[in-house]
């Protein structure tokens, strides 16, 4: 790989949890992190849902990356619990050949990208670099299914639209990124600077995560799980 | 015991008092002394040639064959205790006449000559004046005037009396000869009218077009008891003629309908019967003078006993077991007919008496029968509509189920049909794309004769898994369609390059037509599987650029410069190579499987490079009046390569 790309960042957040069943993939992804800068003893490596579940109890993480599919069970689930335990924390799912409902069910559960495993390490490690950043991963295909499943953005009173609405410039930057712009590109579009654009999209993917648990309280309030 | 004891006593003192009464009432009474009759020639009120009679009276049998004009005296003693009011009524003057208290005119018909009054059948009271009764005898003088074929003289019975009393009974003469008749005729008017519309909606049922027929004969008939003109006929004469023949046409139709209501088939019967028929008709209608009233005494014998015949061979015929409840109820009818005949005739040897009968009870015979035939043949239609409708219904819910059988049926072999169908795509998928690639592979591996290099075998490798992606991509739904624009097309691969190249510190640009020109069927834009196969081309290119060419610009355009053409170039300005040399070494799986990809979608793929920079472009000629879903011909056109300054 003749790809060089510039230096990493000096504060790294630690320590990483790496979630993912397969040795060989574990190691690609111990080669990638340790490319980005971080010392082998800060990555906690984890094979099923149990075991990372035991290593959080230990000590909590600053990032973690997440197979959806593991031995015993769904990795949304500790994307659910991960996300509930932290809010700020990063979370990256880098699923194999997962179907497009499974990453944006992935996304609803709280995590903040997702990368496929079949990509290049060029890629994955883009998507951990943005992710680090505090920015969050986003691609056209995503943005058109938030397009259809969010709420359009209120025009004028903005302060009535219920909480998981899109706003004004959200709704636009989900259309760009639907065209396939990148953030460079959409951040020099709208005269923002490109951090603004991720910390945009990081809301989007709030607002994503609220509104399926609001979906889900009243679909429970209508079929009479709730009082 | 002693109350009863009483009660008797007192009905016993009272009881020869109210004897007297009536004894009184009976003495007090108008007394018939005698009554005698008298012809006259001019009209006038003869002297001489008084015979004694007995009312009421027809004088055919005392004077045959004679026709004008004869007086009826009538003597009474009028007692001294008589009523103050007493009337005088006669239930019938045949034909015509006029009626005189002693000297005074009291009632006289519109018409004594011909056309004459019909006052036979007509019940009349008079109430007669005071001033002109005289203590004593008094006298009623009644002339009559007639022909000798009618039944002429005082016919009807004569009341004198107490003026209530004659009133009262006149009033049920009224009844007896007036009403009843109307009533029949007007039941009978109904029939008929109703029975002919229904004849007329439905002609096959020739049953109730004789019913109406025979209706029709038995009002004209009847008209006989309650005209009182000739009217339309010219005189009393014609007029008798004609109710005879309807007689005859009732007794036929009678006969017609019972045979067809029976369902009976008796061709010879019928023919004597309107040979009969044609023979009474014409006899009644040419019956010679003076001869008229034996040879209408004959038709009508005749004519009744036709009938009485037919009632009773149709009972033979109704009451055989097997036959339906309206035929039994018909003959029913027919019998209760024939006893009221033959009932009358044996209390009274007269035909007219019989007629009279029937006439009263052909108002309810019309009415069982029209119930009889209507009701039963409701209840009949009801019956088999019911029926048809459960038989409908049966039928309906059997072809529903047969219907949704085959239904479900078809929908499993469509099913089957698809999944199979979907299964050969991706093998044929597979075998194209995967395949292609795996034996490209081999004979490089085989060439190289273990000499490839790892990074090379990597890139190999990392063909098949693009290769395998596509396959999916394109066996998904989603990969199915076409994107909705130009710039939906590259918007995946846009997103992911943009992003490397941005890290890597490369300018991009992307100059992407806005939308399509078209439907794929018109060759407005590439179908489903070019799309994917010029995203993986332009992948591919864009890839090398990343990983070779140092370039610091990329460019990426696609264009629809003209209809059914589409342009992918894909251009850097970075050290570039030498095209000629990789494709003799047939080293470049990158080139080789752009340049596979594009031949397999039918697109001229070109690469261009020099020391300036690399220019690959793709051009797909897409040709109106493909189908949207279809795949690219494999070879449509061959892929070129050029070396050329850049």
């Amino acid at each position: 790989m003749t790809v060089a790309l510039p230096a990493p960042e000096s504060v790294l957040p630690a320590p990483v949890l790496v979630v993912e069943d397969e040795p060989l993939l574990q190691q690609r992804l111990r080669g990638v992190l340790l490319a980005l800068g971080y010392a082998p003893d800060a990555l906690l490596f984890a094979a099923t849902l149990a075991e990372a579940r035991a290593g959080l109890a230990q000590q909590p993480v600053a990032l973690a990356l997440v197979d959806l599919q593991l031995p015993d069970g769904n990795g949304c689930d500790l994307i659910a619990q991960l996300r509930a335990d932290d809010p700020g924390l990063g979370i990256l799912v880098v699923s194999a050949w997962s179907s497009e409902d499974a990453i944006l069910g992935a996304l609803r559960a709280g995590a903040t990208g997702y990368v496929l495993k079949e990509r290049d390490d060029v890629e994955v490690q883009l998507s951990i670099r943005s992710v680090l950043r505090g920015g969050a991963p986003i691609d056209p295909f995503i943005a058109r299914r938030i397009l259809q499943l969010l709420p359009a953005p209120a025009p004028a009173a903005a302060g009535a639209a219920p909480a998981e609405a899109l706003s004004e410039r959200e709704g636009e930057i989900l259309r760009l990124v639907a065209d396939g712009l990148s953030n460079r590109e959409i951040a020099e579009q709208l005269f923002l600077s490109r951090y603004t654009v991720e910390s945009h999209v990081k809301r989007i993917y709030r607002k994503l995560a609220v509104s399926s648990r609001m979906g889900a309280v009243s679909a429970a309030r209508t079929r009479g799980w709730l009082g | 015991m002693r109350r009863l004891v009483l009660w008797l006593a007192l009905w016993l003192l009272a009881w020869p008092a109210a004897w007297a009464d009536g004894m009184e009432a009976v003495a007090c009474a108008p007394r018939i002394v005698s009554a005698q009759a008298a012809r006259s020639a001019d009209g006038a009120r003869p002297v001489q040639g008084w015979e004694r009679v007995t009312l009421p009276d027809r004088w055919g049998r005392r004077w045959p064959g004679y026709s004008g004009t004869v007086w009826y005296r009538i003597d009474w003693e009028r007692a001294d205790c008589a009523p103050a009011a007493l009337g005088l009524g006669i239930d019938g003057i045949g034909s015509a006449g006029e009626v005189f208290i002693n000297e005074d005119l009291l009632w006289r018909d519109a018409s004594l000559a011909e056309p004459l009054s019909r006052s036979w059948n007509v019940p009349r009271w008079w109430l007669l004046p005071a001033s002109t009764l005289r203590a004593g005898t008094n006298t009623v003088w009644v002339r009559v005037v007639s022909v000798a074929a009618l039944s002429s003289g005082l016919v009807g019975t004569l009341r004198l009396g107490d003026a209530a009393d004659v009133a009262r009974a006149q009033e049920q003469a009224q009844w007896r000869q007036r009403t009843v008749y109307f009533v029949n005729a007007v039941l009978a008017g109904m029939a008929a009218a109703l029975f002919l519309l229904v004849w007329g909606l439905r002609r096959q049922e020739r049953a109730y077009g004789w019913f109406a027929l025979m209706s029709l004969c038995w009002l004209a008939y009847l008209s006989t008891y309650l005209a009182d003109t000739p009217w339309p006929f010219a005189d009393s004469l014609d007029r008798a003629r004609a109710s005879l023949v309807a007689l005859v046409g009732y007794v036929l139709c009678a006969c017609l309908f019972t045979f067809r209501f029976g369902a009976q088939r008796l061709p010879w019967a019928e023919r004597a019967l309107w040979l009969l028929a044609a023979l009474g008709a014409a006899a009644a209608w040419w019956a010679p003078q003076g001869a008229e009233s034996a040879w209408f005494a004959a038709i009508w014998r005749g004519a009744m006993a036709v009938f009485l015949l037919n009632g009773l061979q149709f009972q033979w015929h109704a009451w055989r077991p097997g036959r339906g409840v309206a035929q039994r109820l018909l003959a029913l009818c027919w019998l209760v007919l024939v006893a009221v005949a033959l009932f009358t005739l044996g209390l009274v040897p007269d035909v007219w008496h019989v007629a009279r009968n029937w006439a009263a009870l052909s108002g309810i015979a019309t009415i069982v029968l029209v119930m009889l035939l209507l009701g039963g043949q409701l209840a009949q239609q009801m019956r088999s509509a019911e029926r048809f409708q459960r038989e409908l219904e049966a039928r309906v819910a059997e072809a529903r189920a047969e219907l949704a059988h085959a239904v479900a049926r078809e929908h499993a072999q469509a099913l089957d049909n698809a999944k199979l169908q979907e299964r050969m795509q991706i093998a044929h998928d597979l075998h194209d794309g995967l395949g292609g690639s795996l034996v490209r592979g081999m004979a490089l591996l085989e060439q190289a004769g273990g000499q490839l290099p790892g990074e090379r075998v990597l890139s190999l490798l990392k063909t098949l898994r693009d290769d395998l992606r596509q396959v999916i991509d394109h066996g998904s739904s989603a990969g199915a369609t076409v994107p909705a624009t130009p710039v939906q097309w590259a918007a995946p691969l846009r997103h992911r390059v943009t992003r490397i190249l941005d890290e890597m510190g490369v300018a991009s640009e992307w100059r992407i037509a806005a939308q399509w020109r078209g439907p794929v069927e018109e060759g407005g834009c590439p179908s489903a599987l070019q799309c994917l196969l010029l995203t993986r081309l332009v992948e591919e290119a864009l890839s090398n650029v990343i990983k070779h060419s140092q370039a610091r610009r990329v460019c990426v355009e696609c264009a629809l410069p003209l209809p059914g053409v589409f342009v992918v170039r894909v251009e850097d300005d970075g050290r570039g190579f030498d095209v000629d040399a990789v494709q003799r070494a047939g080293l470049s799986v990158g080139m080789r499987s752009m340049a596979a990809r594009a031949e397999r979608m039918g697109a001229v793929f070109q690469v261009a490079s020099s020391a300036g920079g690399t220019a690959v472009s793709v051009v797909l000629r897409m040709p109106p009046g493909r189908p949207g879903s279809e795949h690219a011909e494999s070879g449509a056109s061959p892929f070129q390569q050029s070396a050329s300054s850049y």
